[in-house]
This record gives C-alpha cells, sequence and structure tokens, in this order.
C-alpha cells in the first residue's frame, strides 16, 4: 500500500522567547494528496499563532471551568486514552513491560459495559477511512478489518483484538492485528481512533460557556503506562468569556484521569477532522501510521492551569 | 579482502560513475534474537537476520539516502538515489563528508552473541530472582535482546572499515500487585559479566517495597534518582548536546558553550566504549570514535559533531555522525563520592523515583517538560523509605534540574531500555533538590 507522511518542526523566537509546533502529516494513496496537506499555509498560521502567544497571551487563572477541545486534542485524548487501554493484548498483560497494562482489567472495576465517560461520548477505531493514514481493508494476520465501537455512549463497549488476545478472552478477532514489516510480530494496534459527531456547531459550543478555554491544538503531552492519568498542554488557546472567544491564553495545563475527562464531555460538535499520526508500540518499536481525530468536545467544570 | 567490504566499496565506486560527488556506504549484517515474556510466561521467540546498505550521497550538496537489501539490483537502487538528488534542493548544512584514511582500534564484540545458546534460561533466572526478592508470587514480563552485527563501511573521502558490534540485554518488570511494581535491567556488550539475576533481584526489591501504593501529593521535593530513571534524563540532555539540536533551536545550550550550566560535581560524557550496549570503533563517516566530555565540571565544553556540523561551528568533529544529525553512542554520568545510602540520608522528606516514560517537551529550546514516573515511587522520611506512592508526574525543567543536581553516588549501573533510556548509559544514583511533581486533579 503506497502512503506519503511528511511533518514540521517549527520554533518562533521573538524578545528571548520561543515557542514550538509540531505537525504531521499522512495520507494511504500517491502524491496527489500532497498539495492537500497545505504544508506551507499550515506553518505559516502556526507561526503566526506561535508569535501571537509570545506577544499577547496571557497566562490562564487556574480553577474549574468549561474547556472546548479542538479536534486536534479530541483526537489525542481520544488515541491515548480510549484506544491504547482497550487494546486487548494490553489487557492481558502481553505488554506489561514496555508499553504497559491498562485501567481496564479482568475482576478489576472496568470491564465491558463500564460507565467511563457522559452519554455524548462515542469513539471508534475504524481501519476503513478511504486514504487514511491507518487504512486497511485486512489486517495482518488476513482477518477483515471493520469499525469497533471501543466506548459506546460513555460505556466500554468493545477491545481491540489479533487472533492471539480474541481467543484468550474467548471472542474472535475483529481485524487489529498490525506488524510494520514481514520480520515483526503482529500485534494489536489501532488504525483511525476518533470520536463520533454530535449535532451542534463549534459556535454552539462555545456560545454556552460563561468562563473558559478554548484549548485548539497542544503541545506536550503524556499519561501513564496504565493510561489513565494523562496531561495535555495547550499550543493555540484562547479565553472564552460570556460565549465569546478572547484572547490567545499562554500553554493552559489541565491534567486529568481519563474518567474525568471523558466523564465531563456535555457536548459534541458536527464537524470532525483527522490528525496524522505514529503510534508507538511493541519491541523492537513498530511505529504504526494512524489517524487520531474528532469532532470538538465541550468538557465542563475540569480543573484548567 | 573481505567479500562484504568488496560489495560496499562496489557501491561507492558505481555511484561515483552516476556523478555524485560523495558517497558513503555501510553495510550491516545482523543477527537479532529476542525472547519476550509476560505473565512469567514466554510469549514469542524471535530470530531474524539483516542484510542492509545504507547509501548516503551527496551531489551538488544535495544530500540523499536509502536503504538497500542483500546487495540486490544496486544499479537501479543508485540511479534513482541520482535522480532524486537531481530534484532536491541544496542543504545549506552539508559540508562535506569526513576525508582521510583512519586506523581504528579492534572491535571487542563477544562471538557468542552470534547465537545465543538457550535464551530462555537467562529469563527464568531473571524471573526466579525477582520472586525469591520479593518474597511473594510477582507477576513479570519483559524481554531478553541479543545481537550481533558486522559491519563494513566504505567511503569515497577516504575512511575504510570493518566492525563487530555486540551487545545483550534483559529487562524485567515485576508486579507484586496490581499497582506495585518494579522494574530491572541488565546489560552488556557480552556475555561476560550479564547477570540476569541482578535485573530481577532489583525488579522484585523494588515491586515489594512498592505495595500499598497511596496517592502522591503535589510539590516540590528532593529527590533520589534511580539510575534507570536517570538514564532517561542523560539521554535528554545529550541529545540536546548534539550541534544539529543546537542549530534548530530544539536544545537548552544554544549560546552556552564554555558556561556553567551544572554544578561542579556533573561530568558527562560521549563513549561509545567496548563495555556498552552502543559499542563501536567508527562513526557513520569513519572517523574512529572516543571519548567526548560534554560537561566537565559542570561547564559546557563542546557540542557534538559530525564533519559538517564540526565546519559550521568551526572545530573538529566528535566522531558523532549521525549523517544528518549528530547523535549520542552512550552517556556516562562520572561518578560521585557518595554512597547511595549516604545520598538517601541526606533527605530529610523527599521522594526516590525508579523509572520514567513518555517524556515529552512543550518547549525543547526553554527545557520545560513533563515525565510520568512509572514502577516504584517512595516517599522518603528522615533517610529511610516510608511509604510508596503513585500517580505522580514531573513537570519540571530540564536546563534547571541539571542545575539542581546535588549529588552523584559512587555507585553507577549500565542502563538501557525500550526508547526511554536510549541511547543507553551509564548512570548512577542522583540526589536532585527542587522537583516539581503534579498530578491529576
Amino acid at each position: 500500500m503506497p502512503r506519503i507522511g511528511a511533518y514540521y518542526f517549527i520554533t518562533v523566537s521573538e524578545q528571548g522567547k520561543t515557542e514550538q509546533a509540531y505537525e504531521q502529516f499522512g495520507y494511504s494513496g500517491g502524491w496527489e494528496a500532497f498539495k492537500e496537506f497545505k504544508i506551507a499555509e499550515k506553518m505559516v498560521h502556526d507561526a503566526h499563532v506561535l508569535k501571537d502567544v509570545i506577544a499577547k497571551a496571557k497566562a490562564v487563572k487556574p480553577g474549574k471551568m468549561d474547556l472546548i477541545c479542538g479536534t486536534e486534542v479530541t483526537g489525542i485524548a481520544a488515541h491515548e486514552s480510549c484506544g491504547h487501554p482497550m487494546e486487548a493484548d494490553r489487557i492481558l498483560g502481553r505488554e506489561m513491560s514496555q508499553a504497559g497494562r491498562s485501567f481496564i482489567y479482568q475482576g478489576g472495576p472496568h470491564w465491558i459495559g463500564t460507565r467511563i465517560g457522559s452519554e455524548a461520548v462515542t469513539i471508534v477505531d475504524d481501519p476503513t477511512v478511504k486514504n487514511s493514514y491507518g487504512y486497511y481493508l485486512y489486517d495482518d494476520e488476513g482477518v477483515k478489518a471493520r469499525r469497533r465501537f471501543l466506548y459506546k455512549n460513555g460505556r466500554i463497549n468493545e477491545f481491540l483484538h489479533n487472533r492471539e488476545s480474541a481467543a484468550k478472552l474467548d471472542t474472535r478477532s475483529n481485524g487489529s492485528s498490525r506488524s510494520v514489516n514481514y520480520d515483526r510480530e503482529a500485534i494489536v494496534r489501532m488504525a483511525n481512533t476518533f470520536v463520533l459527531p454530535g449535532k451542534l456547531s463549534e459556535e454552539e459550543l462555545i456560545e454556552d460557556v460563561a468562563h473558559g478555554i478554548y484549548m485548539k491544538s497542544f503541545t506536550e503531552w503524556n499519561i501513564d503506562d496504565k493510561r489513565f492519568n494523562q496531561r495535555y498542554v495547550g499550543r493555540e488557546a484562547y479565553l472564552i468569556e460570556r460565549g465569546e472567544l478572547k484572547g490567545p491564553i499562554a500553554r493552559p495545563v489541565i491534567e486529568t484521569t481519563t474518567e474525568k475527562f471523558w466523564s465531563t464531555v456535555d457536548a459534541v460538535s458536527k464537524r470532525v477532522e483527522f490528525e496524522a499520526a505514529t503510534c508507538g508500540k511493541g519491541d523492537p518499536a513498530q511505529g504504526a501510521p494512524v489517524y487520531t481525530g474528532g469532532p470538538c468536545l465541550r468538557l465542563k467544570g475540569v480543573f484548567v492551569k | 579482502m573481505n567479500d562484504q567490504l568488496s560489495k560496499t566499496e562496489e557501491i561507492v565506486k558505481k555511484a561515483k560513475k552516476l556523478g555524485a560527488d560523495e558517497v558513503i556506504a555501510k553495510t550491516t549484517i545482523g543477527r537479532y534474537r529476542q525472547l519476550r515474556f509476560s505473565n512469567n510466561q514466554v510469549d514469542i521467540t524471535v530470530a531474524w537476520n539483516d542484510y542492509v546498505t545504507d547509501v548516503v550521497l551527496a551531489w551538488k550538496k544535495r544530500v540523499v539516502a536509502t536503504l538497500m537489501h542483500d546487495f540486490v539490483d544496486v544499479d537501479t537502487g543508485l540511479r534513482q538515489l541520482m535522480k532524486l538528488a537531481k530534484v532536491s534542493k541544496e542543504s545549506p548544512t552539508f559540508k562535506g563528508f569526513a576525508k582521510g584514511k583512519f586506523r581504528y582500534a579492534k572491535s571487542k564484540a563477544d562471538k557468542k552473541l552470534l547465537d545465543l545458546e538457550k535464551p530462555t534460561e537467562y529469563v527464568f533466572e531473571a524471573i526466579d530472582a525477582a520472586e525469591k526478592e520479593a518474597g511473594s508470587k510477582i507477576d513479570s514480563g519483559g524481554i531478553l535482546f541479543s545481537k550481533f552485527e558486522d559491519i563494513y563501511l566504505s567511503s569515497s573521502e577516504g575512511p575504510v572499515g570493518t566492525d563487530a558490534r555486540s551487545a545483550v540485554e534483559l529487562s524485567i518488570r515485576a508486579f507484586s500487585e496490581r499497582e506495585a511494581s518494579g522494574h530491572g535491567v541488565e546489560c552488556s556488550s557480552t556475555l561476560k559479566g550479564f547477570e540476569p539475576s541482578r535485573a530481577g533481584e532489583k525488579a522484585g526489591m523494588i515491586a515489594k517495597l512498592a505495595k500499598n501504593p497511596e496517592l502522591g501529593n503535589e510539590g516540590v521535593y528532593d529527590v533520589v534518582f534511580d539510575p534507570l530513571i536517570f538514564g532517561s534524563l542523560l539521554g535528554v540532555w545529550a541529545g540536546m548536546a548534539s550541534a544539529f539540536s543546537v542549530m534548530t533551536q530544539t536544545s537548552v545550550f544554544v549560546n552556552r558553550l564554555g558556561k556553567k550550566v551544572a554544578p561542579e560535581s556533573v561530568t558527562l560524557k560521549d563513549n561509545p566504549a567496548a563495555y556498552s550496549m552502543s559499542n563501536r570503533v567508527f562513526d557513520d563517516e569513519g572517523v574512529p570514535t572516543k571519548e567526548n566530555v560534554f560537561i566537565d565540571h559542570g561547564v559546557l565544553k563542546t557540542y557534538l559533531h559530525n564533519t559538517s556540523t564540526a565546519k559550521i561551528f568551526k572545530t573538529k568533529t566528535t566522531a558523532n555522525a549521525g549523517l544528518i544529525s549528530p547523535t549520542p553512542w552512550n552517556v556516562e554520568l562520572e561518578a560521585g563520592n557518595r554512597s547511595k545510602d549516604e545520598l538517601f540520608h541526606e533527605v530529610k522528606k523527599g521522594l526516590y523515583l525508579t523509572n520514567t516514560w513518555y517524556t515529552r517537551f512543550q518547549n525543547s529550546a526553554k527545557g520545560d517538560f513533563s515525565t510520568i514516573p512509572r514502577d516504584g515511587i517512595f516517599l522518603i522520611d528522615k533517610g529511610e523509605i516510608k511509604q510508596s506512592l503513585k500517580d505522580l508526574r514531573i513537570s519540571d525543567n530540564v536546563f534547571a534540574m541539571l542545575g539542581n543536581i546535588a549529588a552523584v553516588s559512587k555507585e553507577r549501573q549500565h542502563v538501557h531500555w525500550w526508547g526511554e533510556v536510549d541511547p543507553p548509559a551509564l548512570s548512577a544514583y542522583v540526589l536532585m533538590n527542587n522537583v516539581h511533581m503534579t498530578k491529576s486533579k
């Protein structure tokens, strides 16, 4: 399968201050997509954003407030705190020494059917999205690919399986087995993980926020190896006052749990966007091309600092 | 002459004939063995061989590279590479490959690692040691990995040589409870002195201490870092010492050559010595490798260079090519003069951190970052480990942390695991003041 990819990393320096941005692009198909990446346009946009952050952004006054996650932030959260913990090999302990385990385990407080988010949250992993970076129709064990509903209306619904993990949990593979090369083990992987859209426009999400932050994109992020404690730092972010976007905010931080993040989602916008990423897992490391994505989310009363 | 070296040289000659100005070809014949285990059982044993030639060429300052497998269809590969060069843009940072003939040290690679006998025994030695140390049933997982690589390098600019590189490592993570774990590693370039039980004992000991963890509290702490977690930080600082990181403003060491960046007790070197998993006698340009002290008693002495970056900085290569980006091979923290126990005794109220993962930057030019400790996290009270903790994050600045090193232990350990402690390091227990810890709210 042909795939093309690109990335850029930029640093903007002014008045002794610096801000940085990273963007990745990916497509399953040929060079026809390259122009669609609009790399130059996006770099210029990012450069302006970073310049504004340096020149105008204010620090956030820490406290509980509403948070609008832009599609990029939605995507990374879906990947890290839904996709990864729903990998059955991780749940079974197969990756315990490297990529870690999951907060979901047999006999634990979370299992299929357990509530992990609000009704508004449905997250799928779907390799069949045409031309997506994680596109495939049959996995590397020959199992037909299909959409998997991971969190459905806020409940844990279906794990990602290869044939080995499925056999151990007495079910069937759902086509999640991927290997980056012929001499690498095929293991349970995500493909394109995203939140399904709702019905509101982004403006409608914002107009009901009395005081909050719009975190449009992120810079630093990480999550613990049970996939429960995570942190996202905003790159392009704005203050929201009485339903209106105000000035830029410098690197707002949310540090929260998987359950709190998805449980505080009260509304989801209707426009879905995807970002290309390279997912890390396996030993030797197998960087797998994936999409992360979704619509904008509105989280009620989360602690932002 | 060796057949593989001849074939490698042939690639260089062919590329020159096609019009390349400068060419380097490096052939690696690698034999790799890996055994993965989890839940105290072996999941899979993998053996793979790789036969690959890295080719990099410059044409009118356009630099392009490719991989060729098994010397198959070299002519087509080189023609395509030249074609690519002709549609590429001039590289502003390319200043030529290393020139001259060099003599290389003799490789000390261990031929026993060509084909590891009974690898399963090493794994169970580690599991048994972990269980014995933990004093109760444990759940463990990890890997045993060995490699033996024959390297053949030929450059149109003079360097030509052969090397053999070997390594073996065992990494084990042991759980005594669902949220109580310890991680141990045993790393070497040879089987001699390779003792998997040491890794198991360390993992088991930490797993035992880590039982019944309580949620940690945010705050600013004095921290004793285990050699394993400190190896992650050593990799960050060494990566930022690469001249490429400095040129791309992704380093905290920009404009700091000759300046104090750490306390007097801190000396950091890059040294792909014979003991290291990254052992090598020449770099990717064929320049003989050597020990490079880049922070000498707290003063930043040099960046790590290949030939091109060295010319840009008006100095000599440190033999850290990496053709695009100079890269550290094996980071060494010079031993301190206090024992590990003395470091713990100095802490009235603080933390002992044993491992970490997911080190990510919000600004690598300034050093703002966070990383998530995993496995044992412990509260130290009056020099003693008092309580196991969980769910804390280091949210700090790597430049500030370098300056906050208070003491380094005499005891050192060669560490490497996955992408988290990479490059390998000769690390130590380190006491650091004023480390900022945060947690989920």
